[in-house]
């Protein structure tokens, strides 16, 4: 491999697919499946949907965002072309007609003179909805005969896979279970921009014959801070392995079909790593198939993700580690970079005051920066207008926006057209959607995501008191956020910085000593080695309590959906939930506060579900319910749900009232924090639905006075302002309270 | 032989743990008077070995550690084996602390008064049991250049810290188990280690830094399967991955329990009374300590490094060499400042021992290094066993004897080479055949016509009758083989007499014991029932139900 890189970095593009291509020859013509779909949506708010055509053509796919002025799938197919590949079939979900079309107009259509493989065919599976279903399909159309490259159509690399290929191929000839190989890259021990954040892939490679013996993902989100390795992989397996958390995995494969064929064998797969390798692997006896693993020490090959990846990976292009893959070698044929100094990469035709300070970034044609600007590791796409005096830093600003006078913008990304006016800051982490524009002197305090559209595609009403009056957007908020487990690593990754300091790790389940797995090995020892410590104890508590909150925080999920489900059915019966839930219950050992916790969240989701405007989604009909009706509906909609509430959320006396109250308000709170009010709508829903459970006999005056005179109630903005909106329903109920006295004897014998 | 003599002194002590050991119990049964470091390995006593390893390496400070009642045997074989005197000087001293006994763990042993007294700067930890050609200065190379280096970059941040000085960590070595001379049922560990952070410098020619990496994780395979048996799993902590993103795991690797620490060891070791043995625990929980956060106070390194500082102060004022010396100069003035405002500031935490316990919790342990020998291939200057079982015993010492001796290879022996492959040949008569490239016949031992002796070590003073076919065997001293005998994979202890006409196959024959003509057995261990004595009750009842036998059927007894 090492000469071979270093013909990379030596040679000029042009020359590589010829003499890689030679190489292949006598061997079996090599394909490619470029998946140009992930399935994994990490680029919101630029990737969604519009139901109608709109002025503006937004980019739909991933794989057509620009980096580094240059649409993903370039990178991908460049990387073909250079590794000889002539057969390249790529694989759409949905939008299989904006590959189609940008393809069509590019050197790589057919019609072209310069496309450089035999074959390139588009393939549509409407239905799929992940990876593995793309793969299954590919196995039944049986479009690949031979060894075949996977890659992902955000891949961005420059390795030159002759070895990896040949090695592939002799493992093949001699057993024909070795069915794949891995192409991986070591990104070494030390930190690395160009490793994914948040999920951190674990290989576990033996060391003489390179067989992946395992794979894992680690997140800092896992409760279980263990990888479980196969005991036959010491025993059999292997005699010495490494496991390494070091690499940095593109995902290139270099397969046989035989890999579809496990595919379809395992319908349930969807992701190729975490669900295709990891069972692979760890039904090594079942399906006899080994997966081998090439680590490349040299080039470069990341995929871009996620937002976080394309920020790391646009760094490396402006580091120029993507050799020959660098804006100045004009990767499209229409491009005109040209290198300046300070490394500087600018476009004929675009245009810089002479005073402006320009530093390690890319600015496209067309563009205009103003004077008095500094430009600071940034990517200018084409045809933007940058004001005078603006500071853009670490930001990549994309083609056809305005950034008016003095505005400031760091380390954000700023899709086309959007218009910032004069003296604004931006701040860190800023996502800011196709079309936003922004008034004047607009300050964010924290990183703003913007988009014209909600997360289904429908126009927002312009957020004018956050944006100024020429404000046009509405902070977006995806739902499917919520419903994330709060175990899913996929939340890491959804914002451009990636950061842990929002989130309430346990820090205590790191740091577990006693429960150590040397202690396993001879438990006297360890257990007396801990009891020797005066503060062991404190530990070995500590990672017990850290276990058990997992256990709740999964409780809380399934049951909330568990509820949530019977809930949105509406009109069905309720008995079946309840049972779930109290399934549910005992296998957790749910206390008290827990069922609590979750059926006050239930009941409001619901509720908020059901005055938001997206419940058209959600099974509902018509517009937003007003508060009243809605918390109406959503506790008594279903047979059975008063009692449910009565017995389980709240099943007691004023004590467990309050509680209760405190669940609902701090379950509404989320909502009412986020800026999801709809209206004001969500606020009043708490005093809706206390006056719906009072109605319904499930709360009474006590309990609600005696919330009212909690402290628990007021902690924080949010609750405080949503317990405002009950003043009126407690003045009510105090004035009543000396005529209700005598239901309250009804209400306990309920 | 090739010893190093001028050599300067290392300024380490060795320390080589001669019992408690009984993992041969055929030749060991009783091992106050035949320890099991007598034992002959290729016709040499089994601790000529290390003795031999430390003074190759440079190492004059040698004790052997002993429990009080086999240190009669020992000094007794220091003073009169032919190897042992043969040594250059000066003598190792042998030590048997008062409470040594012959179930002693390894780590319990370093914390007598006895030893915590005699061992007063680094040293060396080496088993009686070892087999290692390999050359001990690489060792003592690596540790010094990666522990003092390690300790260097750490250094820096100490000096901005001002509570901390450097510690040299430690340095053991793990051979490969199934790389040469493999044997069935050798007892492994599983150790994980990650790779040292790359020096910017390449590796000096021939020095074995590409093989040292950081301990991350050491057990005994046995415990190790037991925790994945309980587990279903290998359980692999996320904390380990974290901290160390490649980690190389070794199933069949071993420890050679060649062990170089620092001083503050001893403390360490003191104040964890629960740790047993040097390998399993001491090593093992120091590993994890690396990584594991929160674990190294617990076990209190940050403490016992610190106290430790006085000690290696003091020494350093000696003028006893410590790895800190071999680095560059300069270093040690910086060094000596450290200390000095070290010791200051113990004196301010003695009245406060929160603080103390609040400062030592950031404290990161020196790491310990592995050496892993890689015996890929079967060049000279390779071998590296122990030998601590039958098995082994013959494994090795076949293995040694195909070394060249010095007469056939007079420019480059090895250090295990012998001088002659047969010491006596006088005593050797015409018409028998000895295959000389792969035995060893000792002093003194007389082989008789038509025998046939392949693979095999004879120890001084056989005798080996007409017409015996030894193959593949190992004679300790004085044996006596019978006419016509045919003996394959044996071992035979001191002294023992096999009768003629036998035919053994994968036995073990105890020391002085007489086998009878004839005998034919496989896969045996023939031991007298000496130490097996029953109790005076078992005798009479057993005399009396013979009597009665003898009442019963009026025959002749044989009561011999």
């Amino acid at each position: 491999m090492s000469h071979k890189g270093k013909n990379s970095a030596s040679s000029a593009k042009g020359k590589k697919p010829s003499k890689a291509g030679a190489e292949s020859k006598g061997e079996d013509v090599l394909q490619a499946v470029v998946l140009a779909d992930s399935f994994q949506d990490r680029y919101k708010p630029f990737t969604v949907e519009t139901p109608r055509d709109r002025k503006l053509t937004l980019v739909v796919l991933q794989c057509l965002l620009p980096l580094a002025n240059t649409p993903l799938i370039e990178y991908t197919l460049e990387f073909l072309a250079m590794n000889g590949v002539q057969e390249v079939y790529i694989y759409c979900g949905a939008h299989t007609d904006q590959v189609e079309d940008y393809i069509g107009r590019s050197r790589w259509a057919a019609s072209s003179k310069s496309c450089p493989f035999s074959v390139l065919q588009f393939v549509r599976v409407a239905d799929a909805r992940s990876v593995g279903d793309v793969l299954r399909d590919m196995d039944k159309r049986s479009l690949v005969d031979g060894d075949f490259l996977l890659v992902h159509g955000d891949m961005v690399s420059n390795l030159i896979l002759d070895s990896a290929l040949a090695a592939h191929r002799k493992r093949r000839e001699a057993s024909a279970a070795n069915i794949m190989t891995m192409i991986l890259h070591s990104g070494g021990t030390e930190e690395h921009r160009t490793k994914t954040k948040g999920i951190t892939p674990v290989f576990v490679v033996d060391t003489k014959t390179q067989r992946c013996l395992h794979y894992d993902e680690m997140n800092p989100l896992q409760s279980d801070h263990y990888l479980s390795l196969d005991p036959a992989i010491a025993d059999e397996l292997s005699t010495e392995f490494e496991v390494r958390a070091d690499l940095i995995d593109a995902q290139i494969d270099i397969c046989t079909p035989e890999v579809l064929a496990l595919w379809s064998e395992s319908f349930d797969y969807e992701l190729p790593r975490r669900n295709f390798l990891h069972g692979v692997l760890k039904d090594w006896e079942l399906n006899g198939k080994m997966i081998y693993a090439e680590i490349f020490e040299d080039g470069y090959a990341a995929r871009a993700s996620n937002l976080q990846m394309y920020d790391a990976i646009s760094r490396d292009i402006l580091g120029r580690w993507t050799f020959p893959f660098i804006p100045e070698n004009n990767i499209l044929p229409k491009q005109a970079y040209k290198k300046h100094s300070n490394n500087v990469v600018i476009e004929t035709g675009a245009s810089h005051a002479h005073d402006a300070k320009l530093q390690n970034s890319v600015i496209g044609t067309d563009t205009d920066i103003g004077s008095g600007s500094k430009v600071i590791n940034s990517i200018i796409g084409t045809g933007c207008t940058i004001g005078a005096n603006v500071t853009l830093e670490n930001s990549y600003i994309w083609d056809g926006t305005t950034i008016g006078d003095g505005t400031a913008v760091s380390q954000s990304v700023l899709a086309g057209n959007v218009v910032v006016g004069k003296d604004c800051t931006i701040p860190a982490g800023s996502l800011i959607s196709y079309g936003v524009r922004i008034s004047d002197g607009i300050a964010f305090s924290a990183a703003a995501v913007l988009s014209t559209v909600t997360s289904t595609g429908k126009p927002v009403t312009g957020a004018t008191a956050l944006l100024g009056p020429d404000g046009n957007a509405a902070p977006f908020f995806d739902p499917e956020d919520d419903e994330l487990d709060d175990e899913d690593p996929s939340r890491l990754q959804k914002s451009l910085i990636y950061s842990l300091a929002h989130l309430n790790l346990s820090s205590s389940s790191i740091s577990t000593l006693a429960s150590d797995a040397g202690s396993d090995s001879d438990d006297d020892d360890g257990n007396l080695l801990s009891a020797d410590a005066a503060h062991s104890s404190r530990s070995r508590l500590s990672s017990f309590a850290s276990d058990d909150s997992a256990g709740k925080m999964s409780f809380h999920a399934d049951a909330v959906h568990g509820l949530l489900d019977a809930l949105r059915a509406d009109s069905g019966d309720f008995d079946s939930a309840k049972l779930e839930f109290m399934g549910l219950r005992l296998a957790n050992n749910a206390s008290d506060a827990m069922m609590r916790k979750a059926v006050a969240t239930a009941f409001v989701r619901r509720a908020v579900e059901l005055v938001g405007p997206e419940q058209q989604q959600q099974g509902g009909g018509g517009t937003g319910l007003d508060p009243s009706k809605a918390a109406e509906r959503a506790l008594t909609a279903c047979r059975g749900a008063p009692k449910f509430v009565n017995e389980v959320g709240v099943g007691g006396g004023e004590a467990a009232q309050v509680d209760f109250i405190l669940a609902l308000q701090r379950a509404l709170s989320h909502y009412y924090a986020k800026g999801q009010d709809q209206g004001g709508k969500t606020a009043t829903l708490l005093p809706a639905m206390l006056q719906q459970l009072y109605a319904l006999d499930i709360l009474e005056e006590e309990g609600i006075l005696g919330w009212w005179a909690d402290a628990r109630a007021v902690e924080g903005e949010a609750m405080a302002g949503l317990k405002e909106k009950c003043r009126v329903l407690v003045e009510w109920l105090e004035s009543a309270e000396e005529e209700d006295d005598d239901d309250d004897d009804d209400d306990d014998s309920d | 032989m090739p010893h190093a003599l001028s050599m300067a002194s290392t300024g380490l002590q060795a320390l080589i743990l001669c019992g408690p050991g009984s993992s041969f119990p055929t030749f060991t049964s009783n091992p106050d008077e035949n320890p099991k470091a007598l034992l002959p390995i290729a016709n040499r006593p089994m601790v000529w070995y290390p003795i031999d390893f430390c003074l190759r390496t440079g190492i004059t400070s040698i004790t052997l550690i002993c429990p009080p009642s086999a240190s009669k045997a020992l000094t007794a074989a220091l003073n009169t084996n032919p190897y042992l005197t043969a040594l250059p000087l000066p003598r190792p001293d042998v030590l048997a602390p008062a409470d040594l006994d012959q179930n002693t763990g390894t780590a319990e042993i370093l914390r007598l008064p006895e030893i915590r007294e005699l061992v007063t700067g680094d040293f060396i930890v080496l088993p009686c049991d070892l087999v290692c050609e390999l050359a001990g200065e690489q060792l003592l190379q690596a540790w010094m250049v990666k522990s003092a280096s390690l300790t260097g970059l750490l250094g820096a941040k100490q000096l901005s810290n001002g509570h901390q000085t450097k510690h040299s960590g430690g340095l053991g070595v793990w051979y490969n188990t199934k790389a040469s001379a493999p044997v069935k049922g050798e007892e492994t560990d599983f150790i994980a280690t990650a790779p040292l952070p790359t020096s910017s410098t390449a590796p000096p020619k021939g020095s074995i830094f590409q093989n040292v990496s950081k301990l991350v994780y050491s057990m005994p395979t046995d415990s190790f399967n037991d925790l994945t048996e309980e587990r279903k799993a290998i359980p692999i902590r996320h904390g380990l991955v974290k901290a160390n993103p490649r980690v190389r795991m070794y199933t069949t690797h071993r420890d050679a329990h060649i062990y170089i620490f620092p001083r503050w060891v001893l403390d360490f070791i003191k104040k964890n009374e629960r740790l047993e043995s040097i390998g399993e625990d001491v090593v093992g929980w120091w590993a994890k300590a690396g990584w594991q956060t929160g674990l190294a106070d617990k076990l209190s390194f940050g403490e016992v490094c610190r106290s430790g500082d006085e000690d290696e102060n003091e020494s350093e004022m000696e003028g006893r060499s410590s790895p800190a010396e071999s680095a560059p100069g300069n270093q040690e003035t910086s060094r000596d400042a450290v200390s000095s405002i070290n010791i200051a500031r113990d004196g301010q935490y003695t009245g406060d021992k929160n603080k103390s316990a609040a400062t030592a919790s950031k404290f990161e342990p020196p790491s310990i290094l592995a050496y892993i020998h890689s015996q890929k291939d079967q060049t000279a200057g390779s071998i590296l066993r122990r030998v601590d079982t039958a098995q082994l015993l013959l494994a090795i010492s076949l293995q040694l004897a195909k070394l060249p001796s010095i007469e056939e290879d007079p420019e480059n022996p090895s250090p295990f080479a012998h001088p002659k492959k047969v010491a006596y040949p006088e005593g050797v008569k015409p018409r028998t055949t000895i295959t000389k490239q792969d035995s060893l016949i000792g002093e003194n031992v007389t082989v008789e016509e038509k025998t046939s002796i392949k693979e095999t070590v004879v120890g001084a003073g056989c005798q080996i009758n007409e017409g015996a076919k030894l193959s593949q065997c190992l004679l300790m001293e004085g044996v006596v083989v019978g006419k016509g005998c045919k003996l394959t994979r044996c071992i035979l202890g001191k002294r023992c007499i096999i009768g003629a006409g036998s035919v053994l196959t994968d036995c073990e024959v105890q020391e002085n014991l007489i086998v009878e003509p004839r005998t034919e057995d496989k896969d045996n261990k023939l031991m007298s029932s000496e130490g097996l004595e029953a109790t005076e009750a078992e005798m009479e009842e057993v005399l009396q139900e013979m009597e009665e036998e003898i009442a019963a059927t009026g025959e002749d007894v044989d009561m011999e």
